[in-house]
């Protein structure tokens, strides 16, 4: 897959379900082709990647919509963090 | 999202543990969710389609803690409170209906300048025309109209005008006025018009004249004294010449094939509710305005009638004994609005009929019995 969409000229996330984590300043957090939302509170999301782990810690947390391959999160955010997945 | 009105959406309180985790689970089984809110320790709150709710259902399931729904939005829901508010609704729109046809309801005619008796043609009149009291008129009254037949039509009126207040409608007449009496003239009863005295009848005073006299107009009738001045009726035969012209186009029927097109207007803007094709050779339009109002107030939507009739040709053409007769009765008709109740037209005769490019012009002369007798 991923050396069709480099031989085809195609940016890397518009191939197959690769997720994509797009920041909006400090308030807003949109995750595509997200696999599962772990945990939700108000000041801890953790969303489970394919390959990763994205936990977002701040304030008043919100998810605004929760779709199959897309979550938007909004509210105050103090860190957004990528983590490697521990295998096992 | 559009899915979430149209098809409704519930909002779900969830309590226990594992509340946190719970969105997730739905979420893998495919589920839409809006608006998570972690609202206090293990409590999270969110919205759902309500077509989830089977699968929200068998998470529950196996979820150690509350369930519970919050709040329901969206179409289904909205259309079950307004079944509710049905009979409220229904009233209303009757309160309207039944307020626009008591506001085009004519509650009173003031008629405002006129005698008792003056009064009662008035009203007669007004009748005829559709104006009365208690009748509901929702197409406006063409009042120039009304004022311009009224003159016509209703003997001694001079001016009259017909206005339209709310729900009543005023009427300002003027009368003419009888002549000045003047006391030392009204000794003596004499002719108003020339004519062949026919009948008399005479209270006082002594009879200057027989049955069969011919007067003339100021000849004394009735002679009385100065401390009782006569008094009584002279009825003559007296006569009147009548000039009729009719026009030389064909006369047209209608052949009762119509059309009718109808728009309606909100504010200055006027769209077609109903517009059929039109019809073919000559035709005679009607048009009726109804507007509405609520009390005075005349609300911005009104509608309008277009109705277009056919013409054809009248079949038969009219001999000429047929349009004298016509002739005839149309002076006829012109005659008895002018002359005073108690006249009586006894006879009438074509003095004149002449063709004059295809105008037929008809001079008739008219026998009339009626009083005569003025002080």
């Amino acid at each position: 897959m991923k050396w069709m969409g480099k031989m085809a000229g195609l940016p890397e996330d518009a191939v197959g379900r690769i997720p994509r984590v797009v920041i909006i300043g400090m308030n807003k957090v949109t995750v595509y082709n997200a696999e599962k939302l772990e945990q939700f509170t108000d000041q801890t999301v953790r969303i489970q990647l394919s390959d990763a782990l994205l936990e977002i810690q701040g304030k008043s947390l919100e998810v605004i919509e929760l779709m199959p391959s897309e979550v938007v999160i909004e509210g105050t955010m103090t860190s957004v963090c990528l983590k490697e997945k521990r295998s096992g | 999202m559009a899915d979430f009105f149209l098809k409704g959406a519930v909002t779900v309180l969830v309590r226990g543990e594992e509340a946190p985790l719970f969105p997730g689970r739905l979420h893998q089984r495919g589920v839409t969710l809006k608006n998570l809110q972690y609202s206090r320790q293990n409590e999270v709150q969110f919205s759902l389609c309500l077509e989830d709710l089977g699968k929200l259902r068998q998470e529950a399931r196996h979820f150690k803690g509350k369930v519970r729904f919050k709040e329901r939005t969206g179409l289904p829901f909205l259309k079950k409170r307004i079944m509710r508010f049905t009979p409220f609704l229904l009233t209303s729109i009757c309160f309207f209906i039944l307020m626009i046809l008591l506001s085009a309801m004519i509650i009173r005619i003031d008629i405002q300048g006129a005698d008792a008796e003056l009064e009662r043609d008035i009203r007669t009149f007004l009748k005829k025309e559709g104006v009365r009291e208690g009748a509901i008129q929702l197409h406006d009254v063409n009042t120039e109209e009304i004022s311009r037949r009224a003159v016509q039509n209703i003997p001694g009126v001079v001016r009259f005008l017909i206005q339209k207040k709310g729900v009543v409608y005023v009427v300002d007449v003027s009368s003419e006025k009888p002549p000045a009496l003047d006391t030392a003239k009204t000794r003596h009863v004499r002719a108003a018009k020339s004519g062949v005295v026919h009948d008399m009848f005479i209270k006082y005073g002594v009879a200057e004249i027989r049955r069969g006299d011919f007067v003339e107009a100021g000849d004394p009738l009735i002679k009385g004294t100065k401390k009782k001045p006569a008094a009584g009726t002279v009825t003559a035969e007296t006569w009147y010449k009548a000039t009729v012209t009719l026009g030389g186009n064909a006369l047209k029927t209608r052949n009762g094939e119509k059309r009718k097109h109808i728009f309606f207007s909100i504010g200055e803007k006027e769209y077609s509710l109903w517009d059929p094709s039109s019809l073919k050779g000559p035709v005679q339009t009607e048009e009726n305005r109804y507007s509405f109002h609520f009390f005075s107030y005349q609300l911005p939507f009104s509608l309008r009638t277009e109705t277009d009739y056919s013409l054809k040709r009248a079949g038969t053409v009219e001999s000429e004994a047929e349009q004298e007769k016509r002739v005839i009765q149309a002076a006829k008709a012109a005659l008895m609005a002018k002359l005073p109740k108690e006249a009586v037209i006894t006879g009438e005769n074509v003095l004149q009929k002449r063709a004059e490019s295809g105008k037929v012009k008809v001079i008739i002369h008219f026998q009339v019995l009626e009083n005569i007798a003025i002080h």
